[in-house]
């Protein structure tokens, strides 16, 4: 390996170390991270004519570290942006560009070696993870002693079309202001969120259309739903698994127990699902208190009827006030949660239903008691008795009929009466 | 003295809830087929018959003492409605009151135990005027016509002589001569 090489890999590990200690509290890997989304939005601009962009959740650098260290592995920053060709004539110009370049070059070199005279203890493994050769170290001429500056200064051809501030800017830079860049620019190049819940809701619609021209007017409102699109701190976080059974019908019987999940699980959130519940019974409330302006408007005869009881007037006034309140009273559920179950107690036709369950219920159950029993009177007994006479034996008969003449003076007129005569038989 | 009518009202209560049924607020009532009860009586002995039919009978006599107070100062006809009435609710049959001479007959139609259970019918009776007067009755079968029987009120004395003639052969109608016969024209004016 020659100096020249020596140098730039040093220089190149030099450049990890500054942009990690810049980026702290972030890892290397997030910043690294960072840079490949940055060379990425690069590459899908240049290719978005040839192929699709893939969709990538803007969160999966924050969200998904494992992902976005994998792809930092595949790709180098350096490799994608840097592209410098040779060229054995150099104009006046580009030389003068060259020479800034490289002015930026060695004071970066002077910045590294200070820091790394500072931070003696560092780990420089990393500088032996890549051994391949960098384009910068292809494209630089062999280190000579600069005559003006006396020291060591690598010159960089540029092609004649090449445009010098173009290198300029895709050269490395410190860390924190290209974290800074590529951060709020990602959220829109994914373009994940947005078009995955439009998509998915007019899923149907999207089947239906065959030609790709109207497919690129769908492409248009989902780019512009990108742009408006929230930042991806809040459209990616937990809230999206709700949102995607309700374009799914099958997962729609999973949200139940997604829900008692989450109840289980997050009891110290209970003010978002109290909010919920209460603008349910608000609705409720409003729909069932629809009908009582409708019986205010009433012909004046009934209007009257129905304020004459207590409770159609209490159901009459509390759906006013409580249409009044509604909006106020969202701080405080249970008062109005309270309000409907006064407004269901005293309606009027849960009374009328219980006048009507008594009504049935007691003339079916007397009646019949009654007319079982009043077929029996005793003050017929002596004609029974004659009856039945006339139907026994003969024999039988004139007994029967002479005890009974013998008696017939006997006529008790109470229940004890009859009863102690024939305990004493 | 006037007696209020017999109200069967709220005297049965299904509480489904609960899967119990109430009579006159006391729980644990339970709905048995008369078949399968009649044959689980026919099996026990006569004194746990006797039992069963006095836990059927004393409530009974208590809940129409509770309504007519001193029954035996009530009129026939409220007697046969407030018994009666009881009766019904226990499904055990529709009551009537016979009067020969000075004997005391009940006459039951319908029971629903048939001609086997009417020594069982006759024993609830029993216990039921028992609580509710404080006497001693006992009541005997005195005739077994299809759906109707009659059960003589009498005492203990006279419900072995009438039960001797009936297994003799005679008919109800010279037993309640017998009985006048022996003890004597006593309501001779």
């Amino acid at each position: 390996m020659s100096a020249n090489q020596r140098k730039v890999a040093i220089l190149k590990t030099l450049l990890e170390r500054v942009q990690q200690r810049a980026a702290a509290p972030r890892t290397a890997a997030k910043v690294a991270a960072v840079a490949l989304a940055a060379s990425a939005t690069a590459e899908a601009a240049v290719h978005a004519d040839d192929e699709p962009t893939p969709l990538v959740p803007s969160s999966a650098l924050s969200s998904r570290p494992s992902d976005s260290l994998q792809l930092a592995e595949e790709l180098t920053p350096s490799e994608e942006i840097v592209v410098v060709e040779l060229s054995p004539t150099p104009s006046p110009v580009e030389v003068d560009e060259l020479e800034v370049v490289e002015d930026e070059l060695d004071s970066e070199a002077a910045r590294i070696e200070e820091a790394l005279s500072s931070d003696a203890d560092d780990d420089p493994s990393t500088s032996s993870e890549r051994p391949q050769v960098h384009p910068l170290e292809a494209a630089m001429a062999p280190m000579e002693l600069d005559a003006i500056s006396d020291r060591p200064t690598a010159r960089i051809t540029l092609p004649p079309e090449a445009d010098p501030a173009a290198v300029l800017d895709e050269l490395p830079k410190p860390a924190v202001p290209v974290i800074e860049e590529d951060v709020e620019p990602s959220v829109p190049q994914p373009s994940a969120p947005a078009p995955e819940i439009t998509i998915s809701s007019d899923a149907a619609e999207v089947a239906l259309i065959p030609d790709e021209d109207e497919l690129i007017e769908l492409d248009e409102p989902l780019d512009e739903e990108v742009e408006e699109a929230p930042p991806a701190s809040q459209v990616q976080p937990p809230t999206f698994p709700p949102v995607e059974p309700a374009s799914e019908p099958v997962a729609a019987p999973e949200l139940p127990r997604d829900l008692t999940t989450l109840q289980f699980d997050e009891p110290a959130e209970p003010v978002a699902e109290p909010a919920l519940e209460l603008e349910e019974v608000i609705e409720l409330e409003v729909e069932e208190s629809a009908p009582a302006p409708a019986v205010e408007e009433a012909p004046a005869p009934v209007a009257e009827a129905l304020r004459a009881e207590e409770p159609a007037e209490a159901a009459l006034a509390e759906p006013v006030a409580l249409e009044d309140e509604l909006e106020g009273l969202e701080d405080e559920p249970v008062a109005a949660q309270a309000a409907p179950v006064t407004t269901e107690e005293e309606r009027v036709p849960a009374q009328v239903e219980l006048v009507a369950i008594e009504a049935v219920q007691v003339p079916t159950l007397a009646e019949p008691v009654v007319a079982e029993e009043k077929p029996e009177p005793t003050p017929e007994e002596p004609r029974r008795l004659e009856a039945e006479l006339v139907q026994r034996p003969a024999a039988a008969e004139a007994e029967v009929a002479a005890v009974v003449g013998k008696v017939e003076s006997f006529a008790p007129t109470t229940f004890g009466e009859l009863l102690d005569a024939s305990l004493e038989l | 003295m006037p007696h209020p009518p017999f109200d069967p009202s709220r005297a049965v209560t299904f509480d489904l809830a609960k899967g119990q049924v109430h009579l006159d607020g006391a729980p644990h009532r339970v709905l048995v087929p008369s078949e399968a009860l009649a044959k689980l009586v026919a099996s026990a002995s006569a004194e746990t018959r006797r039992e069963f039919a006095r836990a059927l009978g004393e409530p009974l006599g208590r809940r129409l003492a509770s309504r007519l107070g001193d029954p035996k100062t009530a009129t026939l006809q409220a007697v046969v409605e407030h018994l009666g009435g009881e009766l019904a609710l226990l499904g055990l049959g529709a009551l009537s009151l016979e009067r020969w001479g000075r004997a005391l007959v009940f006459v039951v139609d319908g029971s629903p135990f048939g001609k086997e259970g009417d020594e069982l019918l006759a024993a609830t009776l029993e216990a039921a005027l028992a609580e509710a007067t404080g006497r001693g009755p006992r009541c005997v079968v005195l005739d077994r016509t299809e759906a109707r029987v009659r059960l003589l009120v009498v005492s203990e004395t006279s419900a072995e002589k009438v039960r001797a003639w009936l297994e003799a052969g005679t008919s109800f109608g010279d037993v309640l001569a017998r009985l006048h016969e022996v003890n004597g024209p006593r309501g001779e004016a």
